[in-house]
């Protein structure tokens, strides 16, 4: 990978070591998305997962979206 | 799949609204899923969802173009530590296709403010864009720096806020060593691609940006340029100063021109 960047590396690239993601999937109305786990209940959207272009300009699938899961 | 959702006393989450039957743990699906089982069937992880936690506008007649704003890094190939504010190329692809293809939609306009980013990534989008055949309109606002400058002049029209900076740099390789003389013209070649996309793209000439590109003396770190408002439209690089207003006119005079030039039946 090549940074085209004027921001400096080590600012952009700081904790890129210590940052190891866990990803997981899930369906939610129909849809895969690959989900970051960010609390008990709550997690970040990663990616979209289909091959159905109009999905990606449904608001709820943007990357960054939290999901949040009732407690029992 | 998700797993242990463990239930937290004191938790701030209101009482679900779907109430999970008695059975297997909701948390964990007896099966694999499968995709598009409509709709989700409540007790599934699914169907516990309650919100995505994004605000929804209300609804509004429908706009015939479609805004897509480029921030931060352009995220490719690698994730970054999340300090990072980042676009994520693999969304906006498919999107770029779902404008294309979408026939409500008429017009793209692309709003900039980025520090660039992943070179791939960033000519993907660039590629994607030059490529469309409904009209596009830039506006870099803030900054359009490094890969930024491709996909600036990669719409049919760009405009520059007054106050905007595009920096152009050459290109450097990081987080490998250069270890092989094959690196450097590797390198350069990278670099040509995106000298060569600008060019191609915009009223500059190769010499000129070249020129910007390795100037000594303006940037503290670098080598390099920094354009301000006027200073990107003198040199040819972009179209015209302007802001949303004239945007919005100049996308809408051309989605005007290309309907009159396909005739009242397309």
């Amino acid at each position: 990978m090549i940074l085209y960047t004027p921001m400096p590396l080590e600012l952009v690239l700081e904790g890129m070591e210590d940052y190891r993601p866990q990803y997981e999937e899930v369906v939610v109305r129909g849809h895969k998305l690959l989900v970051e786990r960010t609390g008990v209940n709550q997690a970040k959207l990663v990616r979209l997962l289909s091959t159905n272009p109009n999905d990606f300009l449904d608001p709820s699938f943007f990357p960054g979206s939290i999901l949040t899961f009732p407690a029992e | 799949m998700f797993t242990g959702f463990f239930p937290k006393l004191g938790s701030p989450q209101p009482t679900p609204t779907v109430v999970p039957p008695p059975g297997p743990r909701p948390n964990t699906p007896a099966g694999p899923q499968t995709p598009g089982t409509e709709p989700p069937a409540p007790g599934t992880v699914a169907g516990n969802i309650q919100e995505l936690g994004q605000m929804t506008l209300p609804e509004q007649p429908e706009s015939n173009i479609h805004c897509l704003t480029i921030v931060g890094q352009i995220e490719g190939h690698l994730v970054l530590p999340p300090q990072n504010k980042t676009t994520k190329y693999e969304h906006i692809i498919p999107q770029l296709v779902a404008v294309e293809q979408n026939p409500k939609i008429a017009g793209l306009l692309l709003v900039l403010n980025t520090v660039g980013g992943d070179v791939e990534a960033g000519l993907a989008i660039a590629e994607m864009i030059v490529s469309m055949s409904k009209p596009t309109v830039s506006l870099i606002l803030g900054g359009g720096h490094s890969i930024g400058v491709p996909i600036a002049v990669s719409a049919d029209y760009s405009f520059i806020a007054e106050t905007a900076t595009m920096t152009i740099h050459p290109i450097r390789l990081n987080g490998l060593v250069i270890g092989v003389p094959q690196t450097y013209e590797y390198l350069d070649k990278m670099q040509d691609r995106v000298v060569r996309f600008v060019t191609k793209h915009s009223h500059i000439s190769e010499p000129k940006f070249r020129e910007l590109m390795f100037r000594t003396g303006e940037l503290a770190r670098d080598i390099g340029t920094v354009l301000v408002g006027k200073e990107a439209v003198d040199v040819g690089l972009v179209d015209a100063v302007g802001g949303i207003n004239s945007a919005l006119e100049k996308l809408n005079e051309l989605i005007a021109a290309q309907k009159s030039a396909k005739g009242p039946v397309q």
